[in-house]
């Protein structure tokens, strides 16, 4: 089968100053006037966004992008729709392109969302009755009611959202390219996006940058990783958000604790202690035992943070009807933690009866392994019955 | 290929007829301001200049005529750097749309392209009506209305080598656009709007005249409208046309590279 989309040795670099940035880019200009090349090796305050980035995709495929902020994300996909000029390597692109790289971009403001994809489908080549069914099944899909009759400047990012992707999904695309697009909208909105997705993915390529483990997990079929350009991963989506995790799971160097001394634990798994960063077994017994060095009764919280979710559980003494006494010691059984695979760190934080914070702690990394299903963060194993 | 010039041809179309409606949403007068500002140009200017040369000229009895003659160059004048500003603006103004659709840079050239035909059809009309409320008869001879067509034809030429030229600078630098601005007044001075075109090559305003884009189609205007073909400075102007059109093309074909390396550089 040919491929829809086929990236060879794509290099693209930028400059980190703005002078001179423009300096190169006329440099450039003038250059390409007498048909010179730009030059390849980089120049002062230069930096490779993308290096070497090889891939093909085929009609049928979902590839999503991974990578922290600043990867090469958002660049790479400016390169595989025309928006950048890559400075090695070649892009080809078989069919019509279909993209949301910035939201609503060439949308105008002051005219009317119909208006806007009105325009958006004349300059796609529509006209007639295949304009019509256009911007009737963005109205359709949008869903924005009569909002669609105002100018997009009074639209929410949301509804820009839903005008940007409404517009570019419906035309049909033989590649269809998003950026971040399904972070915005409500859940009703991004279901319908998935149903659309999956539909357009059997007659076109799909590829999607995202920083939602789920929506990866729920839509690619292949996933390629990015860490500061260079592709670290290309293969199981499930992989590739393994790796992602880890990247975001590298302690983070800036204190975030607060008088941290007054409180010192351990953390143990099945009765051992476990080290820092630890490993966790999926469903393993977790306790934590230390001591406090306050000198009045206090409150003790333990916030559970998964990489890259924020916080996703909290166990307070207050909850049990209890406190933590001055200079005292304490002891705390977790139970099974039925975690999705992944890393994880967990902070200790002390409340004055009045409810000013005391403390926190640093935070304790792990790592909880075990199979891989979706990207939940909490999957406590039921009874199941099935008949 | 044949498809590809008609759908850019519609294209273009669109993008005029959007910016016309951004214009008029963004205006209280509406698209009007394109006829308002040459229209109260013309009205200062004809009071002012009759009320100058009435004296000096009544005795060579073209008073008139110089009136007309002035109307006209500025009228030209100006459309011509309003046509340049918009062209080498094309990149700025348009980089939302060229980052959200990847049509190449045909059909923006063609919206200004088209913005400017209508721009200068109001002007033409003005002229006209200057030409009738001054006194003058329509030229009678078939060739100057030819020549005043092709004049016209090669000063939006002109306008838009220069614009295309000039775009992915004026993208980085919007330097560019007050160093235009900048230029009105020495470009009207450079132009042969209150003077006869000057011939003797010992003088430095011949030089001048010679390697403005402006003088050639001006001169043949003025020549049209007085009805004497003979004095249109025919080979200027398709020197002039031709080496445009070789701009242009060459800028366009420049652009489809130039575009990607300016919109990384250019903010939102």
């Amino acid at each position: 089968m040919d491929s829809l989309i086929e990236v060879k040795g794509l290099w693209k670099k930028y400059s980190g100053n703005l002078k001179r940035s423009f300096r190169y880019a006329n440099q450039q200009l003038v250059r390409g006037i007498f048909g010179l090349p730009p030059p390849q090796d980089l120049r002062s305050t230069e930096f490779w966004a993308l290096q070497d980035v090889n891939f093909s995709l085929q009609r049928g495929e979902v590839l999503a992008v991974l990578g922290h902020n600043g990867a090469g994300k958002s660049t790479l996909l400016k390169c595989l729709t025309g928006s950048l000029r890559a400075d090695r390597g070649s892009v080809h692109l078989q069919g019509k392109v279909g993209h949301i790289i910035e939201m609503s971009s060439g949308f105008s403001p002051r005219m009317t969302g119909r208006d806007n994809v009105l325009i958006r489908g004349r300059l796609t080549g529509k006209s007639g009755r295949a304009l019509e069914n256009y911007v009737a099944a963005v109205e359709e899909f949008a869903d924005i009611g009569e909002f669609f009759e105002s100018p997009v400047q009074f639209y929410s990012s949301g509804m820009k959202s839903r005008l940007g992707f409404a517009a570019s999904s419906s035309i049909e695309p033989d590649i269809l390219v998003l950026d971040e697009v399904l972070a915005v909208g409500d859940l009703g909105f991004r279901m319908k996006c998935y149903s659309r997705i999956d539909e357009l993915r059997k007659k076109c390529a799909v590829i999607l940058v995202s920083h939602s483990m789920n929506q990866v997990s729920r839509m690619a079929s292949r996933a390629l990783y990015l860490n500061k350009g260079v592709v670290c991963f290309q293969g199981e989506p499930q992989q590739a958000i393994d790796l992602y995790h880890q990247g975001g799971a590298r302690p983070d160097h800036r204190s975030t604790s607060f008088k941290p001394e007054l409180i010192q634990f351990k953390v143990y798994c099945e009765g051992l202690p476990v080290g820092e960063p630890g490993t966790v077994v999926f469903g393993a017994h977790l306790r934590i035992e230390g001591t406090i060095r306050v000198d009045a009764p206090l409150t003790l919280s333990i916030i559970l943070h998964q990489a890259g979710a924020g916080a996703i559980v909290e166990w307070n003494s207050r909850r049990s009807g209890l406190h933590a006494r001055p200079f005292s010691a304490f002891s705390v059984e977790l139970g099974p933690q039925h975690l999705c695979p992944g890393n994880f760190h967990l902070s200790l934080l002390g409340f004055s009866e009045n409810g000013e914070q005391v403390f926190l702690s640093e935070p304790f990394h792990f790592k909880v392994v075990g199979d891989y299903f979706n990207n939940i963060s909490l999957q406590p194993v039921a009874k199941w019955v099935f008949e | 290929m044949i498809a590809e010039i008609r759908s850019s041809i519609t294209a273009g179309w669109v993008l005029a007829k959007r910016n016309i409606s951004i214009q008029i949403r963004d205006h209280a007068l509406g698209y009007g301001w394109v006829f308002l500002v040459p229209a109260m140009y013309a009205l200062g200017f004809v009071y002012l200049k009759r009320e100058f040369v009435a004296d000096a000229a009544a005795s060579r009895g073209n008073a008139n005529w110089e009136v007309m003659q002035a109307f006209c160059g500025i009228m030209l004048v100006q459309f011509w750097l309003q046509l340049v500003q918009d062209m080498a603006d094309i990149v700025g103004r348009n980089r939302a749309l060229m980052r959200g659709l990847n049509i190449g840079p045909s059909p923006f050239v063609l919206s200004v392209a088209f913005e400017g035909l209508l721009n200068l059809g109001f002007r033409i009309v003005l002229i006209l009506v200057a030409l009738v409320a001054l006194g003058h008869p329509f030229p009678q001879h078939p060739s100057s209305w030819v020549w005043m067509g092709m004049s016209l034809l090669v000063l939006q030429f002109t306008a838009y080598a220069l614009g295309l030229f000039l775009a992915p600078w004026s993208a980085l630098y919007p330097d560019m656009r007050k160093a235009l601005q900048s230029l009105a007044l020495p470009l009207m001075l450079a132009t042969p709007i209150f003077y006869a075109p000057v011939a003797d090559p010992e003088r430095a305003l011949h030089w001048l005249n010679l390697i403005n884009p402006l003088s050639a189609p001006v001169t043949a205007m003025s020549y049209g409208l007085q009805g004497i073909p003979a004095g249109v400075p025919a080979s200027s102007l398709l020197v002039e046309g031709l080496l445009s059109f070789v701009v242009i093309a060459w800028s366009i074909l420049q652009l489809r590279w130039q575009i990607p390396v300016l919109l990384e550089r250019i903010g939102d």
